[in-house]
């Protein structure tokens, strides 16, 4: 357990993006016009701007896209699509007055991230953190979700070939799911009502392919109606109906996720390079171990020690998220048992 | 929070990520203050959206004034801190500045807490016996050397230290704290892959 020490710098660059991938052409042609026109009209219209984009995508591929993009960013700066792909923060941490404190991009959001941009050293003990001065961007222009649509053609194609990784793939291109990056650390979510998945560019593009398979599943609980996150679900079901209905979700998604980074490590034969664990993976292997070992001791075929190992790892991970064994949710820092209850609490809760 | 106070914050954040601004007005978030008594004209604002996942965020604002989203950026925070004014003048004042900046910056992708003692850091509710060996070691190796942020002088400013769990990682973080707000943060990973609560 040496120790290492990282100083807070801008991170490395993302490696070359391999080549593009084919797309299906599911949805009419557009004109490319779409976008400056929706764009002008405001972000009120986000979720326009995106279905444009992604029927672009489909119609012309994701390049065409990106470069279009890309082309318009430079005429138009300020407007959420007229941006670089990645958005970059770069203030520095303090004006060039103080001494003490010379400033250094902590923050600055790029491919290929992690969380907290950091710069491995490779020898000493303790390194502090060279000053830069970098430009700074007004504020308002910092955060909003862009587009990297090479980037996300490298997430797709980390899991294309899995199991899961096709049907949470497939789930997008039949739902017009639009995918967007969010900010460095803020975290990933399906917003239903945008028909939306935003990515933590902050997170490496392997462990963001393990994501995407989560947020799929939700995306797809939304569109097939299983989902009790509604207005509906809500007001219709029981406090108890809801937490459960809302675990379940959860533990598929989850359980997915995992099955699709365990799905890599075998083909990887072994360690997979830029994953990280996963959220419930221990409970999951754990007992996906012990079932699966105990099940060919008793002499079951190796499939039906596989099948049954899969459903005792599923099951680890839901009493995970009821109990908080080894789960808390990554924001409230408390079980999704709990979690879930004071959403519906909250939904039954006249406004003040 | 008043109904003013949360469409102000809205507009504010329009113009920065319009997404969180949609969360700041919706019936199904919460929006609290966060402790700072260090600002003079700021409040930090923490945002709780009940969705599928719980979205959390925190939004620096001051009415007139630009906001900031502090949400993964200590960039954002020490520039809400010069807009302020802030003035750090006590080892105890620059400890309780950089504590609020590792909350109100940290990762919302992972189980990120800052540790006052050894008696913090969290591991899972189920280790085995190896694990359990592991606890036993780490708590051992760390029960004297992990302490809240503390202070000291440093120059003209101040030097905190601070304990981080990030997951499954322990990390040191050393921050210069300069008297008008500006930081130098140093981190050393300490250990790795413990077998603790994660975040989701």
């Amino acid at each position: 357990m040496a120790e290492e020490t990282r100083a807070i710098a801008p991170a490395a660059q993302q490696p070359a993006h391999p080549p593009p991938t084919a797309e299906a052409v599911a949805a009419p042609p557009l004109s490319p016009a779409v976008l400056e026109d929706s764009r002008r009209a405001g972000r009120g219209t986000a979720p326009v701007r995106a279905a444009a984009i992604q029927r672009l995508q489909q119609s012309v591929g994701n390049h065409a896209v990106g470069r279009l993009i890309q082309r318009r960013a430079s005429s138009a700066p300020a407007a959420p699509l007229g941006r670089p792909p990645i958005s970059v923060q770069r203030h520095p941490v303090e004006e060039q007055d103080d001494e003490l404190a010379p400033p250094v991009p902590v923050q600055a959001t790029r491919s290929g991230a992690p969380d907290r941009p950091v710069q491995r050293n490779g020898d000493g003990p303790t390194t502090t953190a060279p000053p830069t001065t970098p430009a700074v961007t007004p504020p308002a222009v910092l955060d909003a979700p862009s587009t990297d649509l090479s980037r996300l053609d490298t997430i797709k194609n980390g899991i294309k070939n899995t199991t899961n990784g096709a049907t949470a793939l497939q789930t997008l291109t039949d739902k017009a799911v639009v995918i967007v990056f969010g900010t460095a650390g803020a975290g990933s979510f399906f917003a239903s009502g945008a028909n939306k998945i935003t990515l933590n560019p902050g997170k490496t593009n392997v462990d963001l392919g393990f994501t995407l398979v989560h947020e799929a599943n939700h995306a797809a609980y939304f569109h097939s109606k299983k989902t009790a996150n509604t207005a509906k679900g809500l007001k219709d079901l029981s406090r108890d109906a809801y937490v459960n209905k809302m675990i379940e979700e959860e533990t598929e998604s989850t359980v997915r996720q995992i099955e699709t980074k365990v799905e890599l490590e075998v083909a990887a034969g072994g360690t997979l390079t830029g994953a990280s664990t996963q959220a419930g993976e221990r409970s999951y292997k754990k007992a996906y171990k012990a079932k699966y070992d105990a099940d060919k001791a008793a002499g079951k075929t190796e499939e039906e020690a596989k099948a049954a190992a899969r459903a005792a790892g599923a099951a680890e991970v839901k009493k995970d998220f009821e109990e908080g064994i080894t789960i808390k949710t990554s924001t409230t820092h408390e079980s999704y048992k709990i979690y879930y209850g004071k959403a519906w609490d909250k939904s039954h809760t006249p406004a003040p | 929070m008043a109904d003013d106070t949360r469409r102000a914050l809205g507009k504010a954040l329009s113009t920065i990520n319009a997404d969180y601004a949609e969360m700041v007005v919706d019936k199904m978030s919460d929006v609290e203050t966060y402790p700072a008594p260090f600002l003079k004209r700021y409040k930090i604002y923490k945002v709780l959206n009940y969705g599928t996942h719980p979205v959390l965020f925190y939004v620096g604002f001051a009415p007139g004034a630009p906001a900031y989203l502090l949400t993964g950026s200590l960039e954002n925070y020490v520039q809400m801190a010069k807009d302020d004014g802030v003035a750090i003048h006590s080892p105890e004042a620059a400890a309780e500045y950089v504590a609020t900046a590792l909350e109100v910056t940290r990762s919302m992708s992972e189980l990120v807490y800052v540790v006052k003692s050894v008696d913090d850091v969290e591991f899972a509710g189920d280790l085995d016996a190896d694990e359990e060996r592991q606890k036993q070691e780490f708590l051992d190796k760390y029960r004297a050397r992990i302490q809240a942020p503390q202070g000291e002088p440093a120059g003209t400013g101040y030097h905190v230290t601070a304990f981080v769990v990030a997951n499954q990682n322990l990390s040191r973080y050393s921050m210069m704290v300069s008297t008008a707000g500006g930081l130098t943060p140093e981190v050393t990973t300490l250990e790795e892959n413990l077998p603790l609560m994660m975040g989701a």
